[in-house]
């Protein structure tokens, strides 16, 4: 367990695991914007955990790069991927808080209800 | 009895990924690979057209792509049409928040305190500094046009707790014409070189601020439509409260 | 265990509990700040990875923006009073 990687592997699949538990086990809406907030984030994290390595340096050229050493640098496809996907993370969070905030107005509640099982059992 | 069905399903779904990365086939080994695949080599390279170098160092020219940060070439030069379609999806969540949004019941709120109303002008100031750096130097620094424009966002967020500014339609105007603008360059490629999104303004010297000029280009129309974006969609979320201190 | 796995394992660590603070914590705001702590800790998680874009993009993203929207959003639909679980 000396290399990173598996610490950062397990470290985004548990978080992802939460969040997949908030999801399943909460009622209110917000709870369940912030419980897909946190998958999101330990998707992320796990696509880049798949392609780093022990001692890679950051995709950037500063000094010489030779074409022989490539391998010691990250690869910088996922990371392009994982930025992009953040980006639009934050638009898709927004419009969820949006229609939140119509069924708070609609509704009185956050809490996600079946009406009919109430009214059934009254 | 909801929780314990949910850590059951955790369970399992845990198992079922424990087990499918610790198989022993052939072609099914994520993190255990050190060498890296050839497309992702080729961008690191800068070999994608086939031109050969055996090393690149600060100060070449001539180079296919002149941008010293990968992530930046990879999200601009290679993938550029990716980027396109992701802003699209952005913009089409922010016009759905105006949509929900847009045209709702007043409601009275607390106004801000002197501490922010008077600093926050100065954070903001600063803050439009940094992420113009972040931006202008997004080929050759972390950063770019999508943190840079969340930045604006966040100092224009700033300002309307502090003043109470009227987000205006100023916002979607620019939004639109820097979209318009991602689409024109793009256009411009296709008719200079051939294909959409290709870099028709060549490439400078690597490492240098003004070298892959395409990049810079490219970067400031993001951050542009990303701060009009985020600031128009979170001006429809505090919207309501503003229209009643004005009357 | 290197110095440097030991910072990695805290930081994993914080990051995970905060994210079960989010799921178990009662107060709906309180919820929302811990979400913010969890995306810092990920963008030092990114920055470990050697993905230092991802890592401005996150913290900016998802500590800074996200969050305040989250406590905007949570102010405009519940007017004040508290709201919590069960």
């Amino acid at each position: 367990m000396n290399n990173p990687v598996f610490l950062f592997g397990i470290g985004a699949f548990a978080l992802m695991m939460i969040g997949l538990y908030g999801v399943l086990t909460h009622k209110n809406i917000f709870r369940l914007i912030l419980s897909l907030g946190l998958m999101e984030t330990g998707v992320n994290l796990f696509i880049v955990a798949a392609s780093y390595w022990d001692g890679v340096r950051a995709p950037i050229l500063g000094k010489i790069f030779n074409v022989k050493t490539a391998d010691s640098y990250a690869d910088p496809l996922p990371q392009a991927l994982v930025l992009t996907s953040i980006v639009i993370g934050l638009g898709v969070t927004a419009l969820a808080l949006a229609l939140m905030i119509k069924y708070r107005e609609g509704t009185g509640t956050l809490e996600m209800e079946d009406k009919r099982e109430e009214e059934v059992e009254e | 009895m909801n929780k314990i069905a949910a850590i059951l399903m955790i369970g399992i779904i845990s198992y079922g990924v424990y087990a499918a990365f610790s198989s022993t086939q052939p072609g099914s080994k994520p993190f255990k690979r050190k060498a890296q695949n050839d497309v992702s080599r080729a961008y690191l390279a800068k070999t994608v057209n086939g031109k050969k170098h055996s090393s690149i160092m600060r100060g070449m020219k001539g180079l296919e792509n002149s941008s010293s940060n990968i992530v930046t070439a990879v999200v601009l030069d290679y993938r550029g049409f990716d980027t396109l379609g992701e802003v699209t999806v952005l913009f089409a969540a922010i016009a759905g928040i105006g949509l929900l949004l847009g045209g709702q019941k007043k409601r009275v709120i607390t106004p801000a305190g002197p501490i922010i109303s008077s600093l926050a002008p100065w954070i903001a100031l600063f803050i439009l500094i940094t992420s113009a750096y972040v931006f202008l130097h997004g080929h050759l620094t972390p950063g770019g046009g999508f943190p840079g424009g969340a930045m604006i966002a966040a100092g224009f967020l700033l300002m309307v707790l502090g003043f109470r500014t009227k987000p205006s339609g100023v916002f979607r105007m620019l939004e639109s014409f820097a979209g318009l603008s991602f689409v024109l360059v793009g256009l411009l490629g296709f008719l200079k070189k051939g294909s959409f999104l290709q870099n028709f303004m060549g490439t400078g010297e690597m490492g240098s601020l003004f070298g892959s000029l395409f990049i810079t280009v490219l970067y400031a129309i993001i951050g542009i439509k990303v701060a009009a974006e985020l600031s128009s969609g979170f001006g429809s979320f505090v919207k309501e409260d503003l229209e009643e201190e004005h009357e | 265990m290197s110095p440097n796995n030991i910072l990695i394992l805290s930081v994993t660590l914080a990051m995970l509990a905060g994210a079960a603070a989010v799921v178990s914590i009662r107060s709906l705001i309180g919820a929302a700040i811990l979400e913010g702590v969890v995306s810092l800790m990920a963008a030092l998680l990114f920055l470990q990875m050697s993905a230092p874009d991802v890592a401005i993009t996150q913290a900016v993203i998802g500590a800074g923006l996200s969050t305040s929207l989250f406590v905007i959003a949570l102010r405009r639909s519940n007017s004040g009073q508290e709201d919590s679980d069960e």
